[in-house]
């Protein structure tokens, strides 16, 4: 037998995958973008070159981390545990193949992250050119890189061992990945972690990363890196080690019985009534989570700067992270919802009754919306009160700011809103994998549009040369930024309802995506012409 | 052999509601695609919908006049722009809008489906609008880098 099997064959179907090299090039290209952009805003001559390179630097290393962080979690979270629903688990033990076989095999998934993270070496190491940034600093932070990527992926392996739910799965993933970085940023955030303290910073990847950075960030108390490297690498073998013998263990165990169905949850809609059987969850968690995350940031706030914690950037990390909580479960749910009808046969039964195919949909989204109701109220509940305690805070003219960006993120909170259950419910129908499915749709609505910012600032960049940059530049770019956010919001939103409506049917019949075939872009164009220039169409089949 | 027989097989017809349905939904799709800029995405859509709706119900259609008379249109006004036409740039989209209407309009009357589109005539004003927002958004980003180079 070869060494490590499933490991070989993971990266063989991920060398051979379209998306592989297209999400390759996408990273390099929004390292590009945005080098260019701070390339030629120095050329205005409003910043020197060695601090345009460190700020580069700076915002490159700190997109990339959180980037590689979060798709190492979420690629990782689920694959054990859904082959453990699939029952295919046990299948693999019939072989020669041991639990670190199974571990390291689906360690290998995360080789889409690190060939990204590479692609985007080039455009980091650039900055060493402007100066500002030695060899040294940059050696160190793609080192932490790695790292990252190996201690999360390893971490989302042990949890994904451990479980049998996706949805418990992911988060306990993403809690962990917070739980791990929380140390990292109360001290970006300015807390002092000295003696005693410094053990919490020292293990986490966060740690090393920071002090990667350290020789720009002198004012941020940091970790030994090399100690903090060989700690945290450490530990993700530990997690390694973990999952193995949890793989072992766990693999015949029967999944923990769900809840029984509520009364209320049935509707006057079947769809709905069968979507809430399952996956009904009661609010109160989550709403709890929200109380904890908000006391969570207040505390973290008051340790920070006891005498003026109660201000506008205390507000606004409270509203921006209550948002993104209730996006990533609206996203989540709205994932989740069809694939497990579909995967218990309830879809296939459904779509033998006169329902139709918008029915059901209106049934998931209804299902959706009671599920996250009472976690919305609380959102909108606390913006307000936010707003109230801000405007107090400014004084009445200058509050009007406040208000307006306010009121310009709640619009922009409640627009991701739709659109996340829609692009879910498409992609939950699209891919096998729960995973996969949540990634594409928070890729499509989250970080398209953060790409399309960066893309534009290189597009200003480039227009004008980085010369005669005025606040006109600073409201264009923002227009830029705003128009790409509703385009990308529309344009996904579109698609998906479009998808839906047209092929419920044949998504629900298909199990899964089959794997994609490479065909670059100019094939796709000159096979056009050809159709073009014989008159001829392809037969649909 | 086999794949010649598939291909001699005469295709199933079109479901006449899901036509109808697209049509609409291809109207409304470039309703909002007319909005420049911001319904960017939606007039991709419009125009994925018009084909694919054309080829369900055996509509002969040839959009590359369309695409060629948008670029070449765009090209002009650029021209019109980097050369301080301003007058220029709005006879040009004028004429543009103008032209590109006939066109649609001659389309429209000329092709004819195999499959019956109660919805048709939604499906080209879905195209129209779409194409009234490209143009739009095209002229629109020319003013921004207008605007831009005189500042």
């Amino acid at each position: 037998m070869n060494f490590l099997p499933i490991a070989i064959r993971e990266l063989q179907v991920t060398a051979r995958r379209a998306m592989t090299y297209y999400w390759r090039s996408l990273c390099a290209l929004n390292a590009a973008a945005i080098t260019l952009g701070f390339l030629l805003v120095g050329f205005n001559g409003g910043l020197t070159a060695s601090t345009v390179g460190g700020m580069t630097f700076q915002l490159l290393s700190g997109f990339g981390y959180w980037m590689a962080a979060g798709a190492a979690v979420i690629i990782t979270a689920d694959c054990i545990s859904e082959e453990r629903r699939e029952g295919t688990l046990g299948f693999l033990f019939l072989t020669d193949l041991n639990g670190y076989d199974i571990v390291l095999g689906k360690l290998a998934r995360i080789s889409v992250t690190v060939y990204c993270m590479v692609a985007a070496f080039p455009a980091l190491g650039f900055t060493m050119l402007l100066g500002g940034v030695s060899i040294g600093d940059f050696a160190k932070v793609a080192l932490s890189f790695l790292n990252v990527i190996f201690f999360f992926s390893a971490f989302g392996l042990l949890v994904s061992a451990c479980s049998w739910n996706v949805r418990t799965a992911l988060s306990a993933a993403l809690a962990g990945l917070l739980l791990f970085n929380a140390p990292m940023m109360a001290s970006v955030s300015g807390l002092n972690f000295s003696g005693p303290w410094m053990a919490l910073l020292l293990p986490t990847p966060g740690g090393a990363f920071l002090a990667a950075l350290g020789s720009s960030l002198i004012t941020v108390s940091t970790p030994d890196f090399l100690w903090s490297l060989a700690v945290s690498h450490a530990l993700g073998w530990l997690f390694i080690v973990a999952a193995s013998r949890m793989v072992m263990r766990n693999f015949a165990r029967e999944a923990p019985q769900s809840a029984q169905r509520s009364k209320a949850a049935l509707g006057p809609n079947p769809a709905a009534a069968l979507y809430a059987r399952t996956t009904e969850q009661k609010p109160r968690p989550l709403v709890l989570m929200m109380v904890l995350f908000v006391v969570l940031i207040v505390v973290t706030g008051m340790l920070i700067n006891p005498m003026s914690w109660y201000d506008i950037p205390t507000f606004a990390f409270i509203v921006l992270g209550l948002h993104l909580v209730m996006k990533y479960w609206t996203a989540h749910a709205a994932c989740a919802s069809l694939p497990s009808r579909r995967q218990s046969g309830e879809l296939e039964i459904l779509l033998t009754t006169p329902l139709d195919g918008d029915a059901i949909l209106l049934g998931s989204t209804t299902a959706i919306k009671r599920q996250l109701f009472w976690p919305f109220l609380f959102v909108v509940a606390t913006d307000g009160v936010l707003l109230i305690l801000g405007w107090h805070k400014l004084g009445l003219w200058a509050g009007f700011a406040f208000a307006w960006v306010m009121l310009i993120e709640f619009f922009w909170f409640v627009g991701n809103l739709y659109t996340l259950t829609w692009v879910g419910l498409f992609m939950g129908m699209k891919y096998s994998s729960h995973a996969k499915a949540l990634g594409r749709t928070l890729f499509c609505v989250l970080f398209l549009p953060w790409s399309v910012l960066a893309v534009a600032a290189a597009f200003v960049g480039i227009a004008t040369m980085g010369r005669n940059l005025s606040p006109v530049t600073g409201v264009v770019t923002a227009g830029e930024f705003l128009v790409g956010l509703v385009a990308c919001n529309l344009g996904f939103c579109g698609w998906a309802v479009s998808e839906l409506r047209d092929r419920f049917r044949l998504l629900a019949a298909s199990q899964a995506e089959p794997p994609e075939r490479l065909v670059p872009p100019w094939k796709l164009m000159l096979e056009k012409l050809r159709f073009w220039r014989w008159k001829r169409r392809p037969q649909a089949v | 052999m086999i794949a010649a027989a598939i291909d001699s097989l005469p295709q199933p017809p079109a479901d006449p509601v899901r036509v109808i349905n697209r049509s609409v939904r291809c109207f409304i799709f470039g309703l909002v695609g007319a909005v420049p800029c911001f319904g960017l995405g939606m007039v991709w859509l419009a125009f994925k919908l018009f084909r694919d709706v054309a080829a369900e119900t055996g509509e002969p259609v040839k959009l590359y006049p369309l695409y060629l008379t948008s670029v070449s249109g765009v090209w002009v006004a650029a021209a019109c722009g980097v050369n301080d036409l301003p007058v220029g740039v709005l006879a040009d989209a004028i004429v543009l809008v103008v032209l590109q209407f006939l066109f649609i309009r001659q389309q429209y009357l000329r092709n004819a489906p195999t499959e019956w589109n109660p919805a048709r005539h939604l499906m080209y004003w879905g195209l129209g609008l779409a194409n009234l927002g490209s143009i739009l958004s095209a002229l629109a980003v020319l003013l921004v880098i207008y605007v831009l180079l005189h500042t």
